[in-house]
């Protein structure tokens, strides 16, 4: 039996648990698995294919009605089987490769070709607990459901699915729960309604570039208007090309741009400080920058500058919301004063995750020893905790391909002050961290999900685990006691057994690998980018 | 093909026996040992070194005639990021026009005597012609040895759309010039473009209220491309006509820049915008 999908990512809301795992997402209540959306594979979702003709209906991002016939609720229905017989289907013919010169490796090659569906790489939740927003990768798009009961039962029904123009890296809700703000690879923020409204499809394009939307592909200079011998060879180049199929044009919902960073953004937070709103922007150019909210988000108020790798997460603490902070490549955590941009302090961060890879053969890195550890902050989760008699700010940090949780408390003087290494059995890949209040409960709980690879062994993000035959939990819970985490035993999730060579099918591991562990790769690379 | 490795080499004894010989000091530098491909990808890292904060920057080796003198260090009490980094000097003004793809630097080089209290930064992505320019600099500044013209500009290599907040500090500069942009004319490269929406929020951010955004280039498309970005821009009014024509850089930027005197030479038309920065909207 091979190893069930790992979580990628996970959202909470109440006892409601939504969690992703390759293209699907688990609903739980409390500890019990409720229902399984499936995404289906691109080609499924463009063409007719006639294996699956419960699956074609097109998903118009314009009507939100029409599009909610997905939903498998449990992952062994005739349903999911079916897919897996087209996709085996496929593996005999040649896989399509993905059109023009843009490169494309393996893994998105399955997905484009339709061999695999696309991986769910971020999801988001209102806080009305009434939507649910995921990013789907390889298809760009941004999907939004709707958590809806049928029968008593709570289900997620796809409401939309929206293409952006690159893929989202990021998410974030405003708090009205009106507006979705995407971050993207190529550093654009946009805004979209949460709800595709139906005249939008005719009132679209209100982009506030002023860039005409793209038109049958037209030189843009002629000789007058170009001197210089570089300029002509751009325009003859441009020439040769005009037989080309015209570049692809806007998509057709409504979508604002509000800020762009020439860099790929990783993170993305919004504030409200009494009569003001931000948007703060993390980068992998080290930047961390702090724009006005909607609607004067052209305004930027300033930056955090200071680390000298990548940035990957930012985190407010919502007790002290002046307070930033951020990790990333770097070996400390920062904390920052960011309305002014001032770094407070910075912790260390790296002999805590030292200690724990100590103990693993962590591969090349071996030979040269834990000095040359490299680590990539993937998780900061703020949470509020007694410690010694009083209310404590808690920070969770998580680091890719690492199988532990570090806890730090931010102190008065505004500096982090290190609590606990809890080592657990799997790398971690997502927490969820209590603090919205219960369901008619007013206090919150001290109560922490945690999920772990159950593919990977533990301290490594390439080599498979070698317990064949056990399934492990890929869900842990971990309560704060005296402001440590000890283990929840009495946490244990009902999870569908993993199908035959589930893993395998759904993601290829090296996919799951680039899905799980992304972030090492935004570190820059001597000579890379060398020019002649 | 003996062709690239024999320039290489060529190219590299330039430079060293210019740099040992020290008669030659004030001899300008060769055009032809700095030439390199026209498009540097704005996107990629090119092993880029940059400051982590203005703060960090040290200013001293590139304008050495404005460093402060101990005395005047007393004076000003050190930053906290200066004793962070066990560092002293300090400059007596900060940079405050901006010259954006400055190429062989002939805009910077025409300025210097016009601004003559005024620190010029000319950044360029393309290391040769970087080096140039600082050659360029070195010479012009060792044949006026006593009048001190040509100490107040400077160049220095730089990816502008990335890392422009690194250099400058909020409202640092007062004019910023784009001039003879590359085009980009393929509209999947308009991103690529140094012009745009959101690169625009940037320029406003490191220029101060009143500041002035020059433009020219000879590409219409372009020259239409940036007017109706920084129109469309809360943060930027177009400059009336007038005022346009009254500017001393206008001028300077028409004819004084390596590109203007190509298309001169071409008898081309030279398109010029010019954009005032605006204060930012109340909260
Ligand atoms: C056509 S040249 C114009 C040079 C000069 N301004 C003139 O008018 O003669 C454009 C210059 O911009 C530089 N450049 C392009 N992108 C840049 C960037 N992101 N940062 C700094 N320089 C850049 C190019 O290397 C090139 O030297």
């Amino acid at each position: 039996m091979s190893p069930r999908m790992p979580y990628q990512c996970m959202v909470q809301c109440g006892n409601l648990l939504i969690a992703a795992r390759g293209s699907s997402i688990d609903l739980f209540e409390d500890s019990s698995l409720l229902s399984t959306w499936k995404c289906p594979s691109i080609q499924a979702v463009g063409k007719i294919q006639h294996h699956i003709p419960e699956v074609t209906t097109t998903l118009a991002t314009q009507n939100s009605q029409s599009s909610s016939v997905e939903i498998t609720i449990d992952s062994s229905s005739p349903l999911a089987k079916k897919r897996k017989l087209s996709s085996s289907d496929q593996a005999e013919s040649k896989p399509f490769l993905g059109k023009g010169k843009e490169k494309q490796n393996n893994r998105s090659n399955a997905v484009l070709s339709g061999l695999e569906a696309p991986a769910v790489i971020a999801l988001a939740i209102t806080t009305d607990c009434h939507h649910v927003i995921a990013v789907t990768g390889e298809d760009k798009s941004i999907r939004v459901f709707e958590l809806a009961q049928e029968d008593g039962v709570f289900n997620l029904k796809q409401l939309s699915r929206r293409a952006m123009p690159k893929r989202p890296c990021a998410l974030a809700v405003t708090d009205d729960g009106s507006t979705i703000i995407s971050a993207d690879k190529f550093g654009d923020v946009y805004a979209l309604s949460l709800i595709v409204l139906e005249t939008s499809a005719v009132l679209n394009l209100e982009t506030s570039t002023p860039e005409p939307a793209a038109k049958a592909f037209m030189p843009a200079a002629n000789e007058l208007t170009i001197h210089s011998q570089r300029n002509l060879k751009a325009l003859e180049n441009q020439r040769r090309q005009t037989n080309k199929p015209a570049e692809k044009s806007e998509p057709s919902f409504e979508h604002r741009l509000l800020l762009g960073h020439v860099s790929m953004l990783t993170d993305i937070a919004l504030v409200e400080l009494p009569g003001r709103s931000y948007i703060i922007t993390a980068d992998r150019d080290e930047h961390i920058r702090i724009s006005r909210g909607i609607p004067h988000t052209h305004v930027i108020e300033g930056y955090c500058l200071g680390h000298s790798e990548f940035v990957s997460r930012i985190c407010i603490s919502a007790d002290r919301p002046r307070l930033l902070v951020s990790g990333g490549g770097d070996d400390e955590l920062f904390v920052w004063e960011w309305e002014s941009g001032t770094l407070i302090s910075k912790t260390d961060l790296k002999k805590h995750v030292s200690s724990v890879m100590e103990r693993f053969d962590i591969g090349e890195q071996s030979d040269k020893g834990i000095e040359s550890l490299k680590i990539a902050v993937s998780g900061i989760y703020f949470t509020q905790q007694a410690l010694h008699d009083r209310l404590q700010d808690i920070f969770v940090i998580t680091c890719e391909g690492v199988p532990a949780l570090f806890t730090f408390a931010l102190r008065e003087e505004n500096h982090l002050e290190y609590i606990q290494t809890l080592k657990i059995s799997g790398n971690a890949l997502a927490v969820i961290v209590d603090t919205t209040s219960r369901r008619g409960q007013t206090h919150p709980s001290n109560q922490l999900i945690v999920s772990i690879d159950t593919f990977h062994k533990p301290g490594s993000t390439t080599e498979e685990r070698e317990e064949a035959g056990t399934i492990l939990n890929p869900l842990h819970s971990y309560k704060f006691k005296e402001g440590k985490l000890v283990q929840n035993e009495s946490f244990q999730p009902a999870i569908a057994a993993p199908e035959d060579g589930e893993a395998s099918t759904s993601v290829a591991s090296g996919r799951l690998t680039n899905l799980l562990y992304s972030l090492e790769n935004l570190r820059k690379r001597e000579g890379e980018g060398q020019e002649e | 093909m003996v062709g690239p490795a024999n320039k290489r080499q060529k190219r590299e004894q330039y430079k060293s026996e210019r740099g040992e010989d020290a008669t030659r000091n004030q001899e300008l530098p060769k055009k032809k040992f700095y030439r390199q491909r026209a498009h540097a990808n704005p996107f990629s890292d090119h092993n880029l070194t940059y400051p982590i904060s203005p703060a960090h920057m040290d200013w001293s080796s590139y304008y050495p005639a404005f460093v402060t003198t101990p005395e005047e260090n007393q004076a000003h009490p050190q930053s906290d990021t200066d004793v962070a980094l066990g560092r002293v000097r300090q400059l007596k003004k900060d940079v405050e026009v901006a010259d954006i793809g400055c190429g062989f630097g002939g805009l910077l080089v025409a300025m210097a005597p016009v601004l003559p209290d005024t620190l010029l930064l000319g950044m360029e992505i393309r290391t040769q012609v970087t080096e140039y320019v600082q050659e360029r600099i070195k010479a012009l500044r060792a044949q006026n040895p006593d009048t001190g013209v040509y100490q107040n500009i400077g160049c220095l290599r730089a990816n502008a759309m990335k890392f422009l907040p690194n250099f400058f500090k909020k409202h640092q500069l007062s004019k910023i010039f784009f001039c003879f942009p590359d085009p980009h004319f393929k509209a999947r490269k308009h991103k690529a473009r140094i012009v745009s929406t959101t690169l625009n929020s940037e320029y406003a951010y490191v220029l101060r209220p009143g500041g002035i955004v020059y433009t020219i280039t000879d590409v219409e498309d372009l020259h239409n491309w940036m007017v109706s970005h920084f129109d469309a821009h809360p943060s930027f009014e177009r400059v009336s006509e007038d005022e346009q024509e009254a500017d001393e850089c206008v001028k300077i930027m028409r004819v004084e820049t390596e590109e203007g005197k190509k298309v001169e030479r071409n008898k081309g038309q030279k398109f010029v915008a010019l954009f005032r920065r605006l204060e930012d909207p109340p909260w």
